[in-house]
């Protein structure tokens, strides 16, 4: 809870529309680890919408 | 009041009590990101470099931290397209590691432009202050998709009057890679898995010196100028240039973000918004591709890029 904590505060002062952004290492490094981690989970969430949706238009047809 | 807290009253005010701030614009951004991500699935390509300009034209987001944002949130869908992709084998490590160092040197040079132009300020023109980096984004923006547009028109049409897909780039291909190959400044490298015996460093480093600048600079994924430069410049077959350019793609987009960090462009709460709304748009857009057999749709992708111009260019007259 407390890395996470740090997270949303490392992000929320370092927001571009903020003045004087504070850029910390932790913001850096979530820039590049958090769209990696959310790339992996999204690819079995698109995964299962793919065979979804092409169950269901395969159906359609 | 914003728009977020109308639509979501209940999560703005649990937001508001934990002290976080939410984006203004939450759901219209929402539904921006699922619009492009299912541009970029159903047609394939391009789709990302309408992301920048109309962050900057609908929700007034600079173009420095538009920019720097989409590049981020590009890490998570190379991320996917990486994952997804079966054949790694068909990879070119040894083409992809040097294609690499030219890429991070133009992206240097890109996010350096784009920093010098942030901080350029503004002048006067006609009576009003205009900025240098709107000015001159719009206007590269602008002259970008004019021409992936005519390409994607031109195609189009093609496959409609032939039956089949011929680019505007694959009349060139044969003549342009023999004498792009036929370059003999040392150093020299062979590619044994793109099946290339000889080929001069310095075209390899200038292909990735080319997509380096677009991912940099406009925070372009790159692929629409390296899928091409692969197959017709380099000269690799196709399945190893698809390889190729997920590889590399992945590896060129961390280093773009990590850049864009540094400089203070990546609003983290847009990425991760973006990234989850497109990725979703993006998926259903490829499924319907699939369902679609019709060339005709792919002249829609024109129509979408030349409205996007005119959109620039309105903005730019009414800013004057």
């Amino acid at each position: 809870m407390g890395l996470l904590e740090e997270a949303i505060k490392a992000v929320i002062s370092a927001a571009p529309q903020r003045p004087g952004n504070q850029i910390s290492t932790l913001y850096l490094l979530l820039n590049v680890v958090l769209p990696i981690i959310l790339g992996v989970l999204l690819t079995w969430v698109t995964k299962l919408i793919e065979k979804g949706l092409t169950l269901l238009l395969g159906g359609k047809r | 009041m914003n728009e977020t807290f109308t639509l979501f009253p209940i999560a703005a005010y649990w937001a508001h009590l934990q002290g976080l701030v939410l984006h203004p614009h939450l759901p219209s951004l929402t539904i921006f990101g699922f619009l492009i991500g299912g541009i970029t699935g159903f047609f394939g390509v391009g789709g990302r470099l309408l992301m920048a300009p109309l962050l900057n034209t609908f929700f007034n987001i600079p173009y420095n931290v538009a920019v720097g944002s989409n590049l981020s949130q590009m890490m998570g869908t190379s991320t996917m397209n990486l994952i997804r992709f079966k054949r790694m084998r068909s990879i070119d490590y040894k083409l992809s590691a040097l294609m690499l160092i030219g890429t991070v040197f133009g992206m240097e040079l890109g996010v350096q432009a784009l920093e010098f132009l942030t901080k350029a300020g503004s002048f006067q023109l006609l009576g009003k202050s205009v900025g240098v980096l709107h000015l001159t984004m719009s206007l590269v923006y602008s002259a970008l998709l004019l021409w992936i547009g005519m390409i994607v028109y031109r195609e189009a049409k093609a496959s409609q009057q032939d039956g089949l897909a011929q680019g505007l780039l694959s009349t060139h291909q044969p003549v342009m890679t023999a004498r792009l190959q036929h370059i003999q400044l040392p150093p020299m490298v062979s590619l044994p898995v793109s099946g290339i015996e000889a080929i001069s460093l310095w075209v390899i480093l200038g292909v990735g010196m080319a997509t380096g600048l677009l991912i940099g600079f406009l925070g372009a994924g790159g692929g629409f100028i390296r899928m091409p430069a692969l197959i017709y410049v380099i000269g690799c077959p196709m399945v190893v240039a698809i390889g190729t350019d997920i590889f590399e793609g992945f590896f060129s987009i961390g280093y773009g973000t990590l850049s864009h960090s540094f400089k203070g462009n990546i609003d983290l709460i847009l990425v991760v918004l973006l990234l989850i709304s497109s990725a979703l748009g993006n998926q259903i857009g490829a499924v319907l591709a699939k369902n679609s057999a019709n060339p005709k749709v792919r002249q829609l992708f024109a129509f979408i890029a030349f409205a996007v111009v005119i959109l620039l260019l309105t903005k730019i007259a009414f800013y004057l």
